[in-house]
């Protein structure tokens, strides 16, 4: 009992921490009344404490301000690349699934020398080719993540195809368009919806991961990524900048991972 | 009796579920060489009444009891301890499902020594050596009739066929030599002749001695084997008696339903018309048509429905040669007949239900339906014919997406269904589903939230959407209840009767097969070994296995 019970409030502080994060995305201003862009040459590297609960930078800039519309930035590129990621994953996975044994072996050999590289690796391949810049953070994200995608989409289908619905919908001469649309689209879609909702913590990840090298939004871009690399030179003077970045970047990973697991039990409840 | 020495006994045995009593004051005794069958439906708890006998509920489940004692021992205050102490080498388990129930990856003889290793000699109660060992577990597997016991010992379970793997599971429940074997549904996944033979093997057991608690749903299976019968329902035992006197002078409303729900074979000599009371063939077959002598050869003055000519299905075997699943099968089902095809499995039932429903293309051979080609034409020429043959399946819920509600579920198979007004659509899915006996109130359900009965009657509303010429039905019946089975097959004659529909059955219960059918195929290794009029074959079987299958059949007395 004691054990659900952490388990529960657990769960119950994931999703407090993903409201909350979502909500300094849309609305920055609830949050803090501070311009993250403007710097104060007065007030350089105090640490945490009334006024700046978060400390500043090195150029006086408020870091609670900086991280808060920060979230935008990072939620943005997390959530975005993550639905392209799976939108274009089931579509091809579903086709694939459905294709002729020949296609769906070839694309999923591909698939899977895909999937033989680190996410990470392909994201910095996509940015080589695509160059620098916070779009095309997003892009490589999604592309690193597609591979997964792509496959779940089409064990999803493998099995959707030969169950007895999709049977009883061809015995009833439903034209087999139809039936993708109608059965075998939305029986996938509830797993893989489970799945992205712990993939945006690994898109998080990654994004933050490729501004942190320089390779996304530039400064003085309030990204968490960036954050991060801005504080790491200043660890020893002020341990704050890279901190807070550091706690939200982690806290939003681990609050998404937690929720998403728990969605998955949930569906997993359902389909037994 | 043997010994009428008191192995059992039970007195207000009642098991709770919080506030729920899912067994209530159930009391019951066995005595050594005697057979007592615990019969009921789903959920009457007749289960839980023989897991309490073993300590074996569930989480949650609260036990209380005036008096239970085994073998003499109280055992109402025993711990885990005590029950692993009892279980094996005081009473013993045989469940349904051998294949579930034994170690894929152990050797059946090491699933029979694990229970000698952990209980001892059960002579004297110690550590046995490796070779003694050995011998007790040939000598066991023996006990059991297993063919060439030292050869099986050494033989993995899915190596094993079916009648041999529920063998090899009552050989390691009685290797610690108890008192006491409790079979939960022994013989329900096993074929009608592997059936009979392991009955006859727990009755040699229960004449050497040996008690037996035989759990149930089929009164016939039991009546064969069993001393007494308890009959129960929602957790009450409702009648118990000598299993003659249950059978012929049954006392509770309830045994008598459930003796009336059991379909029957037709007897030798009896009167055809009254075994097939249900199915008044004369007055729909059309034009006045006597096919009753000959309705699957004859091709009559009408266009058959469907006609399968020499069809033949081949499957590649894994070590490279060539299994036919179907082999040169050819019959005609004329308009509002009903033909049964009944075989064990393994026969090519199924393989055969899907090439006529056009789901697999045949090897050899055609099918025409309607006097149309139907087989080697491609899908979509097919499509827009399809609802002319319909088919209901084992597994209906299976056969329902998920997401759907039952509305939506019917309405898939309405022609046309998306060019209807929505008026007119949901007025035809009120119709269809008061066809089949289903209340409107039930359009807005999802599957999972129906009863098994209704399942299949949401599957049969869908079927008859399309206002088919036919109907093929696999094993339509075969996971419900004996009640509702009654129910449905009463509901699948009555749309025969009224809607001219024909049916083609397929089931490995002669028994119902009997009941709803005029025609008969029997098959065996994907051939037809008998055909003809359902009385003729059953009550003068010419075939051997035919024989078989008819002998097999657990008969009530």
């Amino acid at each position: 009992m004691r054990g659900r019970f952490a388990a529960r409030a657990g769960l119950v502080v994931a999703a407090l921490f993903l409201v909350a994060v979502t909500l300094m995305a849309v609305a920055p201003g609830l949050f803090t009344p501070l311009d993250p862009l403007a710097t104060d040459t007065d007030r350089v590297l105090q640490p945490p404490g009334w006024g700046h609960p978060f400390g500043t930078d090195q150029t006086g800039r408020d870091m609670f301000a900086r991280v808060v519309h920060g979230a935008s930035y990072s939620l943005g590129v997390g959530a975005g690349a993550t639905a392209a990621a799976l939108v274009i994953g089931v579509v091809a996975g579903t086709l694939v699934g459905l294709a002729p044994r020949i296609v769906d072996g070839v694309a999923m050999r591909g698939v899977e020398i895909l999937l033989a590289f680190p996410e990470f690796l392909i994201a910095l391949f996509a940015i080589a080719v695509l160059g620098p810049g916070p779009v095309n953070v997003a892009t490589a994200v999604g592309v690193a993540a597609l591979p997964a995608y792509i496959r779940v989409a089409r064990a999803e289908t493998l099995v959707v195809r030969r169950s007895g619905y999709v049977e009883a919908a061809r015995g009833l001469g439903v034209h087999p368009l139809r039936v993708a649309v109608s059965h075998v689209v939305p029986n996938t879609l509830r797993p893989l919806g489970v799945i992205a909702t712990i993939g945006i913590g690994t898109t998080i990840v990654a994004a933050a991961g490729l501004s942190f090298l320089g390779l996304g939004p530039q400064d003085p871009t309030p990204e968490w990524g960036l954050l991060l690399s801005g504080g790491r030179n200043l660890l020893a003077q002020a341990w704050w900048v890279a901190f807070f970045p550091g706690v939200l970047i982690t806290g939003t990973v681990v609050s998404a991972t937690v929720v998403g697991r728990r969605l998955r039990r949930a569906g997993e409840g359902r389909r037994s | 009796m043997i010994d009428s020495r008191v192995l059992v006994r039970a007195t207000g045995l009642t098991v709770r579920f919080g506030s729920t009593v899912v067994v209530d004051s159930v009391s019951l005794s066995l005595a050594a060489g005697e057979c007592l069958a615990i019969v009921g439906e789903s959920g009457s708890g007749k289960t839980l009444t023989a897991r309490a006998l073993l300590g074996l509920l569930p989480d949650g489940a609260a036990l209380s009891a005036d008096e239970l004692l085994i073998d003499g021992v109280d055992v109402r205050r025993a711990s885990e301890a005590d029950w692993r102490r009892i279980r094996g080498a005081r009473v013993g388990l045989v469940s349904q499902d051998a294949l579930v129930s034994l170690d894929p990856l152990r050797r059946v003889g090491r699933e029979v020594a694990e229970v000698l290793e952990i209980h001892g000699d059960p002579a004297s109660g110690r550590r046995m050596p490796r070779a003694a060992l050995d011998e007790t577990v040939t000598t066991q597997l023996g006990r059991v009739a297993m063919p060439e016991p030292e050869e099986r010992a050494r033989q993995y379970p899915h190596e094993l066929s079916g009648g041999l793997r529920q063998r090899a599971l009552i050989a390691s429940a009685l290797a610690g030599e108890p008192g006491v074997l409790i079979a939960d549904e022994p013989t329900t996944a096993l074929d009608v002749t592997v059936q009979a033979q392991v009955l006859d093997l727990l009755s040699g057991l229960r004449d050497d001695g040996l008690g037996i608690i035989v759990i149930s749903h089929d009164l016939a299976v039991v009546s064969g084997i069993a001393d007494r019968v308890a009959v129960m329902r929602s957790g009450r035992i409702v009648e118990e008696g000598a299993t003659g006197e249950v059978l012929s002078n049954p006392q509770h409303p309830y045994t008598r339903m459930l003796l009336a729900a059991a379909p029957r074979l037709p007897e030798a000599g009896a009167d055809r018309v009254a075994a097939r009371r249900r199915s008044p063939r004369i007055e729909i077959t059309p034009g006045g048509l006597d096919t009753a002598a000959g309705g699957l050869l004859d091709q009559g003055e009408s266009t058959p429905v469907l006609r399968a000519t020499g069809l033949g299905r081949d499957f590649r075997r894994p070590d490279g040669g060539v299994r036919s699943a179907v082999d040169d099968v050819s019959f005609d089902v004329l308009p509002a007949a009903a033909i049964g095809i009944v075989g064990e499995s393994g026969s090519g039932k199924t393989t055969l239900a899907r090439l006529l429903l056009g789901f697999d293309a045949p090897d050899r051979g055609s099918v025409t339906l309607d006097g149309r080609p139907w087989s080697g034409i491609t899908e979509g020429r097919r499509r827009s014919r399809r609802g002319d043959i319909q088919y209901i399946s084992q597994d209906p819920l299976g056969s329902f997406d998920p997401r759907y509600t039952v509305s939506r579920i019917v309405a898939e198979g309405l022609r046309g269904g998306s060019r209807l007004s929505s008026r007119t659509r949901a007025t035809r899915i009120r119709t269809l589903l008061d066809s089949v006996g289903l209340d409107a109130s039930l359009a807005g359900r999802r599957p999972h939230e129906l009863s098994g009965g209704q399942r299949q009657r949401v599957a049969i509303a869908r079927a008859l959407a399309s206002e088919p010429r036919i109907l093929v039905c696999d094993e339509p019946v075969s996971a419900l209840d004996v009640s509702i089975q009654a129910t449905i097959i009463d509901l699948l004659a009555g749309l025969r009767r009224d809607l001219g529909v024909a049916l083609v059955f397929v089931s490995h219960d002669l028994a119902v097969v009997a009941t709803l059918c005029d025609d008969v195929l029997v098959m065996r290794d994907g051939r037809v070994v008998e055909r003809g009029a359902i009385g003729e074959v059953f009550a003068h079987p010419q075939h051997p296995f035919t024989k078989a299958l008819v002998d097999a059949v657990p008969r009530m007395p």
